[in-house]
């Protein structure tokens, strides 16, 4: 590869300079990111605990819708059992926690066993599932969540019906810092991604995958790694989730409803984008508010609604559109 | 013991029928289309509940409701396709219409939720039983056993005989040969995608007298549909009604033998090891 080659790739990678290491790192869009972060950390010492609650469920479904597009829209697989890893991971750190005794103290390592544990599942799911392309792969993953649901509620051991309970803590400012930290890890790898090697691949699994294969790409390799990570996320929130409710049991871990959300502020951000889901997610949280509160009963008829116009009207995502017509430059 | 079993066994069996009707409208949709119509048990449901108003309100049979559910839901199919309608050229067809079809069913079983709550509902056909060698037969649930039977046969014969069927399989091998031999494609599209649905529709109809309905039935039914197409084999008849017994009887057994919790247990496990094992085969296509 030639030197001037090189330079064009690495410019198309948005990384022009290696040689401007000390400036690049205090460019004013890293400034702008770190005070951004800094501002969200400080939130609990600030605001009051409806404010906090309300953001951290915001970036409870930016994480879900994330990591929901990170199959869908990077990779080109419909999973219609999202869900379930956010299910798995709530279990995991549930039954860590109760049959161990453990108390405050194990928080932070509960919740990586339960992300770890739904990556785990991932890993061995999609092993025989990823063979599958298409409609194939979405009834079997509708089929997966519906599977592990009827078995955490007949199973005494999983707490059957009655679910499990944790201590009882309150925990909502830590729960909203690690929360946010998980969000931010989310979209920061997102970020990464979509210019990295993995990203690539999935790219080129997504608009061809038996041309991607025969060019020598390990397509069912990458699309478990993928999977893998798409249900890191929703397994750490799951577990985040059980400790700040401190109960699960099986209709709360495998509702269906999660995954029609994460379809919904997908589809309404953009599908295949990395912002479209984080800008989506805060529409639809307030919207979800505004429903809960006036009319709890027309939520799912309005997500589901919004879901059909939105592809029938605007397949591209609306905050694609949006940002289209202003001209404005976004990943 | 044994009494219950065979009982167990028969029922199952006549359930299988319902099935079969609803797995032949989507495998023929899958099967022409080549897009899954992930609302086909919302659709189902759909047609028991119109089954049960018109029995509740107006006093009609739901064994003459059927034709009219048929009629209805095959209109609604038709909708269906005029919203899918236009992504018919996108490279992510495959893609949207599932979603689209997502969001469809859980907007229509919400509204049926919120229209007619959650309740339990059923039509209460009074019929008399016949035996059949000590076992009590009841007519009300052979009956759609042989409505099923006869409109998968029926429709076996109709595809395989008349000019309209065979348009069909010429589009399913390969839509622009057959439209270069003359078949009109948009119309077989909705041909299909009206009779798919108003299948769904008679199914649903017939459920309603033999079983409980309640707004969120449509989607055990969308992946059972599914599953015995995938079991049974895209675009055939034959393996499709050998696939709904063999599944409605694997659920009753499970029901019978692990108690009624576990009964779903049955319907994912084999769809999960039948695409587990036969992944290779259906990716290929």
């Amino acid at each position: 590869m030639g030197v001037n080659q090189r330079e064009v790739v690495l410019e198309q990678r948005g990384e022009r300079d290696s040689s401007m290491g000390a400036s690049r790192v205090l460019s004013p869009k890293n400034i702008v990111i770190t005070l951004v972060i800094l501002g969200f950390l400080s939130v609990p010492y600030v605001a009051t605990g409806y404010v906090i609650s309300l953001l951290a469920s915001i970036f409870v479904a930016g994480v879900l819708a994330a990591s929901w597009n990170l199959m869908a829209g990077f990779c080109g697989y419909i999973s219609f059992g999202h869900q379930v890893f956010f299910g798995v991971g709530a279990y995991a750190a549930a039954i860590l926690v109760t049959s161990l005794k453990l108390g405050e103290g194990s928080l932070i390592y509960s919740i990586l066993f339960g992300g770890v544990a739904s990556s785990a599942v991932a890993f061995a799911f999609g092993y025989p599932a990823l063979i599958l392309r298409g409609p194939y792969f979405s009834i079997l993953t509708m089929g997966f969540s519906e599977l592990m649901y009827v078995i955490m509620v007949n199973t005494p051991w999983f707490g059957g019906a009655e679910g499990l309970n944790l201590p009882p803590v309150y925990i909502l400012p830590k729960y909203y810092t690690i929360v946010f930290v998980i969000f931010a890890g989310c979209f920061f790898f997102l970020y990464w991604m979509r210019k990295s090697k993995f990203g690539f691949a999935l790219a080129s699994i997504r608009q061809d995958e038996d041309a991607a294969e025969s060019s020598g790409i390990p397509t069912h390799f990458y699309k478990m790694l993928a999977f893998a990570v798409a249900a890191f996320f929703p397994g750490l929130i799951g577990a985040a989730y059980v400790w700040y409710i401190t109960y699960i049991d099986a209709v709360a871990a495998f509702q269906l409803h999660l995954v029609v959300e994460m379809i919904a502020i997908t589809m309404f951000g953009g599908l295949g984008t990395v912002v479209g889901p984080l800008i989506g997610a805060f529409c639809f949280v307030l919207l979800s508010e505004f429903l809960w509160a006036s009319m709890p009963e027309l939520y799912l008829i309005v997500l589901g609604v919004i879901i059909v116009v939105i592809i029938r009207f605007m397949p591209k995502g609306v905050v694609v559109h949006i940002l289209e017509s202003l001209k404005i430059k976004f990943v | 013991m044994g009494a219950d079993f065979i009982q167990v066994l028969m029922y199952s069996v006549f359930l299988g029928g319902i099935y079969a009707i609803t797995a032949v409208g989507l495998n023929l949709i899958f099967g022409v289309m080549k897009i899954v119509n992930f609302s086909h048990g919302v659709l189902v449901m759909i047609g028991a509940y119109l089954a049960f108003w018109s029995w509740k309100l107006l006093g009609i049979s739901p064994y003459i409701m059927i034709f009219g559910c048929f009629i209805v839901l095959g209109l609604m199919g038709i909708g269906l396709y005029a919203l899918l309608k236009k992504f018919e050229s996108d490279p992510d067809f495959e893609l949207l219409s599932l979603i689209i079809t997502f969001g469809f069913s859980i907007a229509a079983t919400n509204i049926v939720r919120y229209v007619w709550t959650s309740r339990f509902r059923g039509v209460f056909v009074i019929m008399k039983s016949f035996e059949i060698g000590g076992i009590t037969v009841s007519t009300a649930r052979f009956l759609p056993f042989v409505v099923g039977l006869l409109v998968t046969l029926g429709l076996y014969v109709y595809l395989k005989k008349s000019y309209i069927g065979k348009s069909l399989r010429a589009v399913s091998q390969d839509p622009s040969a057959a439209q270069l031999m003359g078949v009109n494609k948009m119309h077989v599209y909705l041909i299909s995608m009206g009779l798919g649905c108003g299948l769904a529709g008679v199914a649903g109809g017939l459920f309603s007298t033999i079983y409980a309905i309640y707004p969120e039935m449509g989607f055990s039914f969308t992946v059972l549909a599914f599953c015995v197409v995938v079991l049974g084999g895209m675009g055939s008849f034959k393996g499709c009604l050998i696939a709904s017994f063999v599944l409605a009887i694997s659920e009753g057994m499970t029901g019978f033998f692990f108690g009624s919790g576990w009964k779903p247990f049955a319907t994912y496990a084999i769809i999960i090891a039948v695409l587990t094992i036969r992944g290779h085969r259906l990716a290929a296509r």
